[in-house]
């Protein structure tokens, strides 16, 4: 026994903190580097201009910049101007890019002026497919994308997603409290609809989302995961539905963006190289010596949209334990917590408590449906 | 860690040194006052966003540099009598530059920067206190400069999430290095006639328990970026060990 004890001091001694959070000091931060997102393509483009913050600010403070004059430049001689938008993003319209064309873009602001190099659009192939695929033992479940490209093309692709599904409170209220807490069955033929029943979510991409087949033969990329989840997760519950964004990329810029991303996964290991800045092709005209962050490819960006049903056989509902509901004799009846969600006109001693996160769906989601949505769920 | 091939130059280093040695005490304390300078030419070291693994064409991603190395050390060192060791400090410097021509973006726009090994400053006492012929005790002290580290500087947002951006290459210091053991000897028996002599130790490694940095790092967590430091042996280590010798 006493043996046992001295090994578990030992061990305790040995493996106490390796890893531990790490603040530097005397660091001169750097703040004020002009950021640069987005692609020029056909139709609309979209420009997100920030500057940069220092490391230890509030991270949402990430300044947006609205006061630049933006435009498309080109190398045939036209220019195409933003129209600027609130909260740092532009918007250009060009209708078709010309395959044989140069193009670039331009920004004035705080009085210097900014280029992107010029080049020639890239015809992003068409996204082939979007599927999901699960393996419930591991409780893994991933939305993936395929695609392929000719050979000649580039090989670095890019993508990005936005997703929306709905979900279905637990429990169907039947009623709502009217003017002096007076309670109004719900009644679809009058037009009053238990709108706490059905919500809405929303997430989008939050990082780079990188592939290429330069290590293939052929220009292939076969079930790359845009998002990697759980079957058991809320958003697969109901309707799914997913938007994705797909960029065929230069090499340069893939590099650059595989490089960024690289940078804040790094894990100090012996082996792993020092991280550090590559430019894009984004250049200060008026001050080379200026950094600038990002990099504007000239590509065409192909979208693709699926739903997902929940008779798709994805979902795999948890067991919910908490939602219950009990009248107010009941012994499982919490005062504090429940509240009043069935009404039984005829015997309102046997009306139904529960907690409001069972019956009142906007205590999860919103009531932001898209008009797209292909239901009729109020 | 880089195979030389055929892609590569092999690096080339001149080297000049100089000392002075006195001894005082009747002998019993001997100093030493050593300088060198070292150029070193096609030093391999990484391209900026060098991509190492997966990568067949590693020699693309690491550059020829020129290198120089120099430095001073003092010496005290005491070889007779119960207390002996010996303690030393040297100023040393390691720096590497990239000026070919032909690199279109250098590391640090082609100044002269840190190696990863550049610690300037280092100090070390090594002594030994011999109570009997039969017990001893003998403590060991380092201390080090923090190794150079690439900081990031700044932050932003791209593609919905939070990205950093770095420093010149080693611009910044790591925390100092500092670690000191203890043991205490035992040598059993001293009959000249035994076939082996054994030692018996009992020590403990790093008795400050201090979590020297091996490294420091930044990841994203959650879309918030984080700094760690990762250190090994970050606690005291007894230790016993039993040697032989013949």
């Amino acid at each position: 026994m006493k043996f046992k004890a001295i090994i578990y001091i030992l061990l305790l001694f040995v493996s106490v903190g390796c890893i531990e959070e790490y603040h530097a000091k005397g660091v001169e931060e750097l703040s004020n580097l002009l950021v640069v997102e987005g692609t020029i393509t056909e139709g609309t483009t979209t420009i997100k201009l920030s500057r940069s913050v220092g490391l230890y600010d509030n991270a949402s403070a990430s300044e947006r910049v609205s006061n630049a004059i933006v435009s498309v430049e080109s190398d045939a001689g036209k220019e195409y101007s933003a129209i600027s938008g609130t909260g740092g993003i532009y918007t250009i319209y060009i209708e078709k890019l010309d395959p044989e064309t140069k193009y670039r873009l331009k920004i004035q602001v705080d009085g210097e002026e900014y280029e992107s190099t010029y080049s020639k659009p890239i015809l992003t192939p068409d996204i082939d497919k979007i599927f999901w695929t699960k393996d419930s033992n591991k409780g893994v479940a991933n939305i993936c994308v395929t695609t392929h490209g000719a050979n000649d093309q580039p090989r670095y692709y890019s993508w990005s997603y936005n997703e929306i599904w709905e979900i279905r409170a637990k429990l169907y209220s039947n009623f709502m409290y009217g003017a002096d807490n007076i309670i109004i069955p719900y009644n679809e033929i009058t037009g009053s609809y238990n709108l706490k029943y059905y919500c809405w979510k929303s997430d989008k991409s939050n990082k780079f989302i990188l592939a290429s087949s330069d290590k293939l033969s052929e220009n292939v990329i076969t079930e790359k995961k845009l998002v990697e989840t759980t079957p058991s997760h809320e958003r697969f519950s109901e309707l799914y539905y997913i938007k994705v964004y797909q960029n065929m990329l230069s090499k340069e810029a893939y590099d650059y963006f595989t490089n960024l991303q690289k940078n804040i996964e790094s894990t100090g290991s012996i082996f792993s190289p020092v991280p550090s800045e590559i430019r894009g092709n984004i250049f200060c005209t008026t001050n080379p010596d200026i950094p600038v962050i990002g990099y504007v490819d000239v590509s065409v960006v192909k979208t693709k949209e699926v739903y997902i049903y929940p008779d798709e056989g994805l979902y795999e509902p948890k067991l919910d334990y908490l939602c219950f509901s009990v009248t107010k004799n009941d012994e499982r009846y919490d005062e504090s917590g429940m509240l009043l969600y069935y009404y039984e006109e005829m015997d309102p001693a046997n009306s139904l408590y529960s907690y409001p996160e069972c019956f009142d769906c906007t205590k999860r989601g919103t009531k932001n449906k898209p008009n797209f949505w292909p239901n009729d769920h109020k | 860690m880089l195979l030389y091939s055929a892609n590569w130059k092999s690096a080339e280093h001149t080297i000049a040194a100089a000392g002075l040695y006195k001894n005082f005490a009747r002998n019993t304390i001997e100093a030493s006052l050593e300088t060198y300078y070292k150029t070193m030419d096609d030093y391999l070291d990484y391209r900026n966003g060098a991509q190492l693994l997966m990568n067949h064409h590693i020699e693309t991603d690491v550059l020829t540099t020129k290198g120089r190395a120099y430095g001073v050390e003092l010496m005290f060192k005491k070889t007779q009598g119960k207390l002996n060791g010996w303690i030393s400090y040297a100023y040393s410097r390691t720096q590497l530059r990239q000026e070919d021509k032909r690199i279109s973006l250098p590391v640090n726009k082609g100044d002269w920067y840190p190696d990863d090994f550049d610690k300037p400053h280092e100090f070390k006492f090594i002594g030994n206190y011999k109570f009997t012929h039969r017990y001893s005790l003998s403590l060991n002290c380092e201390y080090t400069t923090g190794r150079p580290i690439t900081l990031p500087v700044s932050k932003y947002q791209y593609v919905g999430g939070q990205y950093v951006y770095y420093s010149d290459r080693n611009k910044y210091r790591g925390p100092d290095y500092f670690r000191m053991d203890m043991a205490f000897n035992i040598e059993p028996s001293h009959h000249l006639t035994l076939l082996t002599h054994s030692t018996i130790t009992f020590g403990v490694y790093n008795l400050t328990g201090r979590k020297n940095a091996h490294s420091v790092y930044y990841k994203s967590e959650n879309g918030v970026i984080k700094g760690y430091k990762l250190s090994i042996f970050g606690s005291p280590i007894p230790y016993v060990s039993y040697n032989i010798k013949f």
